[in-house]
């Protein structure tokens, strides 16, 4: 590893801006929803390359805009092959339990290929200054990093599904001893060890950027992030405790006073309060902490990134952005899209000991399948881009 | 076509910009350098080269081919001169770009999915199970029974005549109604564990149906409603109501996702829920009319569906005076239809 460059040349310092607005992204939203209505889903990648390209030429680095570069019609036969293995895998697990987890094999095997395509997918298409994005991380290591989570949490529930569904001698079926204890320790090592294997998937993500000659590398301590995680722990059992003081209090006062229209408006504001503490708060609290941690230790001798999300802030921002979605019945969905990116990108800052006119690529450019990346949007995976 | 527009050119293999003029004309783009840049110009075809969509904010970046591409220096400038290239914009981005546009959308995107709603997504969910193997069913079925009858339901104390004449009574019905054949059906007695379930008759996805020992003591002078009841129950049974119910779900599930992408699961379910929940209002309309055919018959006034929900009223009433109904939500979110609906369906059915 190369040591830093002569600490006495100061980095430049380019600031990330999203000029995004949320007016603008509902308007691309609702045409995108319509014509997804309309062809029956056909229209996904249209709409998809449409709302990246909004957000990519929103997305300014050191001046310059990102482009998106993938072709629809390409992306298409992507989503029909993702299409096909979503409704096997789904009606497949709902057969029976050897059907499950066969789907549950399956579904082990492919996963680290399709991640890992969805990252060459998407990087390969996005462009700075006319330079093409890469990604430089191989099969080998993405099955490295995701094969042991994934065999944790679905393989033991799956061969005890599987074990469950065989009668014994006519009695009805009921889970053994082992399987229970293999569910429960697989549960326990995936549980211990969820911030090793996120600081290992995360790791392959972030060693394998690359742009021109520059490959960025994360410098992330594993000791940080466990931190981070039982910070967690904490938050999420202090206000799961208050929930429960605020609940009691709440059905001691109402069996006293009787239902009145206050009594629901209360209600209305506990039920509000509750998906804060539950939910949004511990959820703020990780995606602020670990965007902090990751950002701010990717780099390398020439450039590198420095993240400073606050967390005070982007709390309120999420209150209002899900106060204003369940008051909306869903129209405020595309502004908090937005105001949540923007307050993601704008903390990040990049660090450069090199001019910016002076990357360069050569010729040559690799053009990989758009499968991986339509099938992780349809499985829900977030690859973070 | 005279006017040239300065733009930033770069050559996609260096990351310095370079500025540069384009001109049109006729069927073909000229790039050339500004006096100082040292690249040759060059010429591209107008025709294939997609131009970046106009938004309000965002940057307008042209690609060439060969990875090339130029980016706009003034925004406005580079849309007056794009425009008057004389190429039409797509419907799509006019309709984003104008609030008037973007209402009609609106209008029309509520249309479509009400429409999918209420016609497309049942249509599909009919095919859907008519292809999945009745098998399924009974496999679910089985499981479900299991499980409830762990939790909620106890063996049935009513004497095994009764139950042998109820059954014989209701295949009666059943066969009277469909002498051509009908699905095939199970039918299982059983006491309520938890006093809340109280008077109830349940369809399992296979054609088990389960009824509870305090629906056939609710009306003990009356068989006939609880025939009623399970006319009922074998509307369900007949129309697959329990996998339909489970497909529709899914692919509402689904189109949520697609809508409103990684936003948070819980916003996501509540779509799902109100859906289902209409869904299921549906499917407890067309049960009461099987109930009402399966009645007629076997010769039994729809009358006796009346009586049988003024009972349950009756039965409420009790269940309320003892506090054990905690049943606030109300019938807004039911996943029945309001008894007075049904009630004024059934009376209908029995003046007819």
């Amino acid at each position: 590893m190369v040591t830093e460059a002569s600490a006495d040349t100061a980095p430049e310092r380019h600031p990330i801006e999203f000029t995004a607005s949320g007016s603008e992204y509902f308007r691309i939203w609702i045409v995108n929803l319509l014509l997804i209505v309309l062809t029956l889903g056909i229209y996904l990648p249209w709409a998809k390359v449409r709302k990246l390209k909004y957000f990519y030429s929103n997305t300014w680095v050191g001046g310059d805009a990102l482009d998106f570069h993938g072709e629809p019609a390409k992306m298409l036969r992507g989503t029909l092959i993702a299409a096909a293995f979503l409704v096997v895998y789904s009606v497949g697990s709902n057969f029976s339990g050897w059907a499950a987890l066969l789907a549950a094999l399956a579904f082990v095997a492919l996963w680290p290929a399709l991640f890992r395509a969805a990252m060459r997918f998407r990087l390969a298409n996005t462009s700075w200054r006319g330079l093409r994005f890469h990604f430089a991380g191989d099969t080998a290591g993405a099955y490295a990093c995701m094969l042991p989570p994934l065999a944790l949490a679905l393989l033991p529930v799956a061969l005890a599904g599987a074990m469950a569904g065989v009668p014994v001698d006519g009695k009805p079926p009921a889970l053994s001893a082992v399987a229970t204890g293999m569910v429960g320790l697989g549960m326990l090592a995936f549980v211990a060890g969820l911030p090793y294997f996120l600081w290992r998937v995360r790791r392959y993500q972030h060693d394998n950027y690359a742009i021109g000659p520059l490959q960025t590398q994360l410098r992330a301590d594993l000791g940080v992030l466990y931190g981070i995680f039982i910070k967690l722990i904490g938050i999420s059992f202090a206000a799961f405790a208050l929930m429960l003081l605020a609940t009691g209090l709440f059905a001691f006062t109402g069996r006293k006073t009787g239902v009145g229209a206050s009594f629901v408006i209360v209600a209305a504001l506990m039920g509000f309060g509750a998906i804060l503490l539950v939910n949004i708060l511990p959820k703020s609290y990780l995606q602020v902490r670990l965007q902090n941690l990751l950002w701010s230790t990717t780099g390398n001798e020439l450039m590198r990134f420095d993240s400073r999300l606050k967390f005070g802030s982007y709390l309120a921002l999420q209150c209002r952005n899900y106060l204003l979605i369940f008051l909306t019945l869903g129209l405020y969905w595309p502004f908090a899209v937005v105001n949540t990116r923007r307050a993601q990108i704008e903390a990040i800052e990049l660090q450069t000991r090199i001019g910016l006119d002076q990357l360069s690529q050569a010729a040559g450019r690799e053009d990989p399948g758009a499968t991986g990346d339509m099938a992780a949007d349809l499985f829900g995976l977030d690859i973070g881009l | 076509m005279s006017s040239a527009l300065e733009v930033r050119f770069f050559d996609g293999r260096s990351s310095r910009p370079q500025a540069a003029r384009l001109h049109a004309r006729g069927e073909v783009l000229t790039i050339a350098p500004a006096s100082g840049e040292a690249f040759a110009p060059f010429s591209v075809p107008l025709a294939p080269l997609r131009w970046p969509e106009r938004t309000r904010h965002g940057g307008r970046l042209l690609q060439l081919p060969q990875g090339a591409s130029v980016q706009a220096l003034d925004v406005a400038a580079w849309d007056a001169w794009v425009a008057q290239l004389g190429r039409g914009e797509s419907w799509v981005v006019r309709a984003q770009q104008n609030w008037r546009g973007v209402a009609l959308v609106l209008v029309l995107l509520l249309a479509a999915t009400a429409a999918l709603y209420q016609w497309g997504l049942p249509w599909i969910a009919r095919g859907v199970t008519a292809a999945v193997p009745a098998r399924v069913d009974a496999m679910i079925g089985a499981e479900v029974l299991e499980s409830i009858d762990q939790s909620m339901l106890a063996p049935s104390t009513l004497s095994a005549e009764q139950q042998e004449r109820l059954r014989g009574a209701f295949a009666r019905m059943v066969q009277a109604a469909h002498p051509e054949g009908a699905p095939g059906w199970r039918l299982e007695f059983r006491r309520a564990r938890d006093k809340r379930l109280g008077p109830n008759a349940l369809a399992l996805p296979g054609g088990t149906i389960v009824l509870t020992d305090e629906l056939v003591e609710l009306l003990p002078d009356d068989p006939d409603a609880v025939l009623g009841v399970l006319g009922h129950e074998f509307g369900h049974v007949r129309l697959r109501h329990a996998m339909r119910q489970l497909v529709q779900a899914s692919a509402v599930g689904f189109a949520v996702s697609v809508a409103f992408g990684d936003f948070g699961t819980l916003i996501g379910s509540a779509p799902v829920l109100l859906a289902t929940l209409g869904y299921s209002r549906d499917a407890e309309r067309e049960a009461d009319a099987e109930s009402v055919r399966l009645m007629r018959a076997a010769g039994i006034s729809p009358r006796v569906m009346v009586l049988f929900f003024e009972a349950i009223e009756r039965w409420r009433a009790v269940q309320k005076r003892a506090g054990l109904d905690d049943d606030a939500i109300g019938l807004a979110f039911s996943s029945h239809p309001a008894d007075a609906e049904r009630i004024a369906f059934f009376r209908e059915a029995a003046a007819e």
